[in-house]
């Protein structure tokens, strides 16, 4: 697992990422894969999630579904990190169910996690 | 990043070859529906949830009817349905054996998983899905295709019966 120092700077508002997927007709949603993968991969310290997979999973509901079980897996490294490991390992279902039916939801819950390994800087 | 370098030598660890199986599972399904769903793909239902609640196409709208146009050998409709379809469908369809291979003798095939792995061609496969997204919404909005889905929409029907 990485240091925090070392871990991408990705800090959004969670509301701001449902309303950007909205405004530019899912495009953001590429974009906040891409940076998503990026740091859940430093964080958990191994490449889990591939680009071209976060690529593919904004635009294609079955991959957005495997994005989020390994969205889901690397959330657990996150848990320790900011020391909810008990509470996010537990989200890992949720996630799953929610990026097959409102995948934007499933971001917000994960963007709001990634904001606490800043705020806790 | 020290610890995410991919070792082309190294043999697939438990977690890496669980993934490659569930690929190649989630491949084979996404194949398996296109064929089933084929008969429908023009007339069924809207699966896209952002174009069935705003009537906004997603940047992967289309490329379930180029899946299942592809599956008949259309390539025309395929392309017409989505441009990028018909080359996500043969990665699709050579990354299924590669994937069940991989995850069942854990032998890691490096020029795949560099392709898989690496960020070029993430940001190139990005770039065409924007630049395709960006044209095909400006000539939706010019023809005013875009106007009559959002008028279509779950949240443009909402709105009518609430405000009437």
């Amino acid at each position: 697992m990485a240091e925090r120092s070392e871990i991408p700077v990705f800090k959004n508002e969670p509301i701001l990422v449902l309303v950007l997927g909205l405004v530019t007709c899912g495009l953001y949603m590429i974009y906040w894969n891409m940076k998503a993968a990026e740091v859940l991969n430093k964080v958990s310290g191994r490449e889990i999630i591939s680009t071209p997979v976060a690529v593919l999973a904004g635009c294609c509901v079955p991959l957005n579904v495997y994005f989020y079980y390994l969205a889901g897996q690397s959330l657990g490294d996150l848990g320790t990190m900011i020391g909810k490991a008990d509470e996010l390992k537990g989200k890992s279902t949720l996630l799953l169910v929610l990026g097959f039916v409102l995948s934007p939801v499933a971001a917000m819950i994960v963007q709001g996690h990634i904001n606490e390994i800043y705020d806790q800087k | 990043m020290k610890s995410t370098t991919r070792s082309d030598s190294l043999p697939l660890d438990a977690g890496q070859a669980r993934r490659s199986l569930l690929m190649a599972t989630i491949g084979t399904v996404t194949i398996v529906a296109s064929v089933l769903y084929a008969p429908w793909s023009q007339s069924g239902p809207v699966l896209c949830p952002l174009r069935l609640l705003t009537g906004l196409p997603c940047p992967g709208c289309g490329l379930t009817r180029s899946f299942c146009a592809m599956i008949h050998g259309d390539l025309q409709h395929a392309v017409t349905f989505h441009l990028l379809g018909p080359a996500l469908f043969l990665a699709v369809i050579a990354g299924i054996p590669i994937l069940f291979y991989q995850a069942t003798t854990r032998r890691r095939i490096s020029w795949w998983d560099r392709l898989l792995y690496s960020r070029r061609s993430g940001y190139l496969m990005a770039f065409a899905l924007f630049a395709y997204h960006a044209v095909r919404l400006t000539m939706e909005t010019l023809n005013g295709g875009l106007w009559r889905g959002m008028q279509a929409s779950l949240v443009a029907k909402a709105w009518h019966t609430l405000v009437g």
